[in-house]
């Protein structure tokens, strides 16, 4: 496989290191020449075929934008800068892609799949790093207050929630809570995905029904009774869930 | 109100009372002309000045504020006719029928009141400049309301504005952020490229994204979970925190950062201030056009001693409250409740 020839054009050496650094990280590019002004790039250009060019916008002497009119014969190219007010222009430019620094690697092979695209050659990319999220917790969670203490109660294991007017009984796999609060602010505050009001005293968790009839959902060891104002909109959503 | 402006000493009988004593002078002045005495030709005027008046105040509070404020022209033209003939009308009858008889008895002597020639002198040359004028004045009047409630609503956006920015910029929590990102390069951590990623989307939706507004919902909960990562590093294991995005969250949109000022707020009053285990629960729901938004926070204080359980909040909260008063006037409920041991921030929102 040939690879992709690529020119990096940055008067700012950190920002062209990380993008060296990237294409380093991919076995379909190839750096074939880096220089910090577009002077340079031009001579290049004269005497050499480039596949993709990355191209800062902010460069002494002679801005990325003017460098590219300049060009007869363009590679494809993807334009880096900090600003984001040079995109329309850009893209009037025809470029393949604009990147706004600072560019997490995720990003750059967007640029790069674009690339592939515009070619409608097949892509090979190593799989995108997972976004994980550095401090929110994986799994959702409420905290209720029981007994003068908060008790932290995951949502997957919450079995179903019964409101005692005031109060309610929060029945999860392992236990039962009774707290200050009502109902509807749980029905507001629960996600609508995995939970259901089936009735003015219950909401239950849907992951957790283990049948269901036109009357009755049971959950748990228990059966409760779909209230008759809510049953068109549980029937439609189990219905749905199959 | 702005009409204050209108006013001498902010009298409004002041003010009317110097209007006609000037009315009288000045055509008593234009008037004059050496065969009589000045004071003869001001006792004319004076007897003129009843039908001047009703000219004036009918033009005024009945004929402007009906017809020519509601832009109906012609109803104005004729009824502004209408009015000069019966005020001439009525100048003809106060003359011959009262001030003649009584104070000119020897001078003059009684005539009919339909003279035609004396009617339609008394519309146009006595009368007419006196609904021109007041005329005038009411449009004068009017522009300079309007111009200053333009003006006034400027000052009011660009003061939003400001308070925007300010809600916006907290220099406290960018430098935290950067000393924490100091500290991670310092040790060459393999986190600190993460977190100055997260920084600049963080930037960039604060500095760009809203600028517009309005922006997706999607994209005001993503800046929400940037600001959590990043809040997250100053505090690690001690702190927990559940974000919650239930409903169809794309295609909705809503005003720019209007929402992270009650995540900030769990963070800054409840997180910040606390040392034991501490965290921080959001749940957003966006069902048939309601976005429901409940913000949930630690704090250690068992007491109880607000009679209410309303919780004032802090200058954040009350900034976006004003906001959402302009933004979504009467579509949003918004409580904020403190309760031994967590702060509860429930929004209630109907977007368009």
């Amino acid at each position: 496989m040939t690879k992709i020839k690529c020119l990096i054009v940055d008067d700012e050496p950190l920002a062209a290191g990380i993008l060296e650094k990237y294409i380093g990280q991919l076995d379909s590019l190839e750096l074939v020449f880096k220089c910090d002004n577009a002077i340079d790039a031009l001579l290049f250009l004269q005497s050499n075929k480039v596949d993709l060019l990355f191209l800062d916008i902010q460069m002494p002497k002679l801005s990325g934008l003017d460098f590219l009119r300049t060009l007869s014969k363009r590679p494809k190219v993807i334009l880096t800068t900090a600003f984001r007010d040079y995109a329309v222009e850009g893209f009037e430019l025809n470029v393949l892609d604009y990147l706004v620094k600072p560019v997490p690697f995720e990003r750059f092979l967007t640029a790069i799949n674009k690339y592939h695209f515009s070619n409608g050659t097949a892509l090979s990319l190593p799989p995108i790093i997972s976004n994980t999220n550095l401090g929110i917790s994986s799994e959702a969670f409420i905290y209720l207050k029981a007994d003068k203490k908060m008790v932290k109660v995951f949502l997957k294991d919450i079995l179903y929630i019964e409101s005692l007017k005031d109060y309610v009984r929060v029945k999860t796999v392992e236990k039962e809570i009774v707290t200050y609060q009502r109902i509807t602010y749980l029905e507001e505050k629960l996600p609508d995905e995995k939970f259901l009001r089936i009735h003015r005293s219950f909401l239950i968790s849907i992951d957790k029904i283990r049948s269901f009839n036109a009357a009755f959902i049971e959950i748990g060891s228990i059966e409760l009774p779909i209230g008759r104002q809510y049953k068109a909109e549980v029937m439609s959503t189990l219905t749905a869930q199959e | 109100m702005m009409t204050d402006n209108f006013r001498i000493a902010n009298n409004p009988w002041l003010t009317h009372l110097l209007f006609w004593a000037g009315y009288l002078l000045v055509y008593t002045g234009v008037h004059v002309d050496g065969d009589n005495s000045l004071w003869s030709y001001f006792l004319v005027e004076l007897q003129g000045l009843p039908t001047a008046m009703l000219v004036a105040y009918v033009n005024v509070y009945v004929l402007f504020s009906r017809f020519f404020v509601n832009r109906k022209y012609f109803l104005y033209c004729i009824s502004a006719v209408a009015l000069l003939f019966c005020a001439s009308l009525a100048n003809r009858t106060l003359m011959e029928k009262y001030i003649e008889p009584v104070f000119y008895p020897d001078t003059t002597h009684p005539d009919s009141i339909f003279i035609w020639y004396m009617l339609l002198k008394g519309m146009l040359w006595f009368l007419s400049p006196v609904l021109l004028l007041t005329l005038a004045i009411q449009i004068f009047k009017q522009w300079f309301i309007q111009e200053k409630q333009q003006q006034e609503i400027i000052k009011e956006k660009l003061s939003a504005e400001l308070n925007f920015l300010k809600a916006q910029v907290h220099p406290h929590f960018l430098f935290n952020t950067l000393n924490n990102l100091y500290a991670l390069t310092l040790e060459a951590s393999p986190r600190a490229p993460k977190v100055v990623l997260k920084l600049s989307e963080l930037m960039s939706y604060m500095l760009y994204d809203s600028q517009s507004e309005s922006t997706m919902l999607h994209k005001e909960i993503d800046h929400m979970y940037t600001y959590i990562e990043l809040e997250k590093l100053r505090y690690s294991d001690r702190l927990e925190v559940s974000l919650n995005v239930s409903g169809e969250t794309t295609h909705q949109k809503i005003a720019p950062l209007l929402l992270i000022p009650f995540v900030e707020n769990a963070f800054k009053h409840g997180v910040s201030n606390e040392t034991d285990q501490v965290w921080v629960t959001i749940d957003i729901k966006l069902k048939a056009g309601w976005l429901f938004v409940k913000v949930e926070n630690s704090h250690t204080e068992a007491l109880f001693d607000t009679d209410t359980g309303q919780h004032k909040g802090g200058i954040g909260l009350f900034n976006v409250k004003r906001r959402l008063e302009l933004l979504y006037p009467d579509a949003y409920e918004l409580e904020a409740r403190k309760e031994p041991w967590r702060y509860i921030v429930d929004l209630k929102l109907k977007l368009n």
